[in-house]
């Protein structure tokens, strides 16, 4: 399930086993995982990698990542 | 350092020095914009206290928290400080705190702050220190701004460590297909570092572990080439790290070297503690591998080069036991530096602390005076006749960003202080379980 991947993913970025747990859907990526900006760009690229896609930097809208279900919507637009 | 008494200094600066010091005709790494980090960082600048002596001036870009002045106050540390913002409402945006106050210079708003023949102590020298000083007639003397800009690129700090034959050894490519061929290069003996020549830490460097990632950061650089951005990158490959730290030291106008302090990193069970005054165990190390001694060849060189002013070197121990003295040079006060002035607070009372911080997510508004009051209900607050505590050392960071009913980010910068180092875990504990206690979360 894509969410499921994408917490793993937080957790794997952020070396924190114990966010596997306690993120949900509905968790803020800034504000409940707590990616700071080096982690976030580690996360993006990994991101790209994983699904394979491009993300446009410097129009990158921060409103995607006010949920992880937010950013599972935008994963999926990209991915069409 | 310091100049005679009855001289005003006033301290200033900005935390994000090498971005504002940043060629922008330079190609960029990937980076999302994080305006709640930015805003973090913007209000550091009230961390300077801890350099102003009672006739000091502070002037920071918005105003202290009350509640924090009255606290410092209560436990001897005073200043004198600005009740207002310095961002005038139509100032130009991102303008540095120099600025900022020439925006305003017209009226002379800060005469009385900036009194003729005092001189201001900047964080970092930037843009419009030199001219701010000679409006308000100030005493202070910096080196140019091409100095400033040419000493603090990585350019230049990989580029004296290898005339001293130091390692590690820095690739330095010019194009993204340079970047592309030496970093594949590399890659076959392990991850790589990619740094932007005015990065910081967590900004500006990105680590490298696959041929996708670098194609990804190729093509990014690649597609700025096409827009007329030059490529200026370092790459180096990533070692295997047992411990950070780092020293200051003061190279004088007349060329003069004052060794100040080395301030380590300490983690425990993989969590970051905090910076601490080195070890015994370090400082003979530094001492039989002749570190001190290369500490003034660099003041020495730096000066050669038009530099003067405070100095941070960033260092690193290896896990084989390798030492790398000279991992970057920062010519500008530290944090490390302000950890010593913490030091220097502490010994007065016969204690000893360390710096640290806590990223915290804020479930809406939280008064910084009443989490003051919560810490000093619990006991944790320091103050000196109470022999331990935990020192709350900027107010900024940690209401910056706070709205109501929204989660939002904030930095509190912090101090935990006791007659024995061993105690500083316990009382960051303590106040972890305490912010929890508030629905605070620490991200960190």
């Amino acid at each position: 399930m894509l969410q499921t991947q994408i917490i793993t993913i937080i957790s794997e970025i952020k070396n924190e086993p114990d966010l596997t747990a306690t993120l949900t859907g509905a968790s803020d990526m800034l504000n409940d995982a707590g990616l700071d900006s080096l982690q976030l760009i580690n996360f993006i690229l990994r991101i790209e990698d994983e699904f394979e896609i491009e993300i446009d930097f410097d129009q990158f809208d921060m409103e995607h990542l006010q949920s992880i279900d937010i950013f599972c919507d935008f994963i999926q637009a990209k991915s069409a | 350092m310091r100049r005679a008494g009855g001289v005003t200094t006033i301290h200033c600066g900005a935390f994000d020095a090498e971005t504002l010091w940043r060629d922008e005709a330079l190609a960029k790494l990937p980076s999302l914009p994080d305006p709640q980090a930015k805003a973090i960082v913007g209000a550091m600048d009230e961390l300077l206290f801890l350099f102003c002596e009672s006739s000091d001036v502070l002037l920071t870009r918005n105003p202290v928290a009350p509640a924090q002045l009255s606290y410092l106050s209560g436990i001897g540390l005073t200043f004198r400080t600005s009740g207002e913002p310095l961002e005038d409402s139509g100032g130009v945006r991102d303008a540095n705190p120099f600025q900022q106050m020439l925006n305003k210079g017209a009226v002379r708003k800060y005469k009385e702050l900036l009194p003729p023949g005092g001189f201001i102590e900047p964080f970092a020298v930037l843009d419009g220190l030199q001219e701010l000083s000679s409006i308000y007639r100030l005493g202070g003397l910096y080196p140019d701004m091409e100095t400033i800009r040419h000493v603090n690129s990585k350019l230049y700090s990989a580029e004296l460590r290898e005339s001293l034959g130091y390692g590690p050894p820095t690739r330095i490519v010019r194009g993204h297909t340079e970047l592309r061929r030496a970093a594949e290069a590399m890659l076959n003996d392990g991850p790589v570092l990619v740094k932007d020549t005015f990065g910081v830490s967590g900004k500006g460097n990105l680590l490298i572990q696959n041929t996708a990632t670098l194609e990804r950061i190729a093509g990014y650089v690649a597609a700025q080439e096409q827009k007329g951005k030059s490529t200026l990158f370092l790459l180096e490959p990533l070692l295997d790290k047992e411990a950070d730290f780092s020293c200051q030291f003061h190279i004088d106008a007349d060329g003069g070297f004052e060794l100040i302090s080395v301030q380590q990193v300490m983690n425990a069970e993989f969590a970051y503690q905090g910076t601490f005054s080195a070890s015994g165990e370090l400082m003979e190390k530094l001492e039989r591998e002749d570190y001190f001694k290369l500490m003034q060849k660099t003041a020495s060189m730096l000066y050669e080069s038009g530099y003067y002013g405070h100095v941070c070197v960033d260092s690193m121990l290896l896990a084989d036991g390798g030492l790398v003295p000279i991992v970057e040079i920062n010519a500008r006060k530290s944090m490390s530096l302000i950890k010593k002035r913490l030091d220097d607070y502490l010994a007065k009372f016969s204690l000893q602390g360390n710096l640290t911080y806590l990223s915290v997510i804020c479930p809406g508004t939280v008064e910084y005076a009443e989490l003051l009051a919560a810490m000093e209900r619990e006991g944790l607050l320091f103050r000196p006749d109470r022999g331990e505590g935990i020192l709350p050392l900027s107010a900024g960071t940690f209401t910056i960003n706070q709205a109501a009913g929204l989660k939002r980010k904030g930095r509190l910068y912090l101090s935990a202080a006791a007659g024995r180092i061993e105690r500083c875990g316990e009382l960051l504990a303590r106040m972890r379980i305490l912010l929890k206690t508030r629905g605070i979360a620490v991200t960190n």
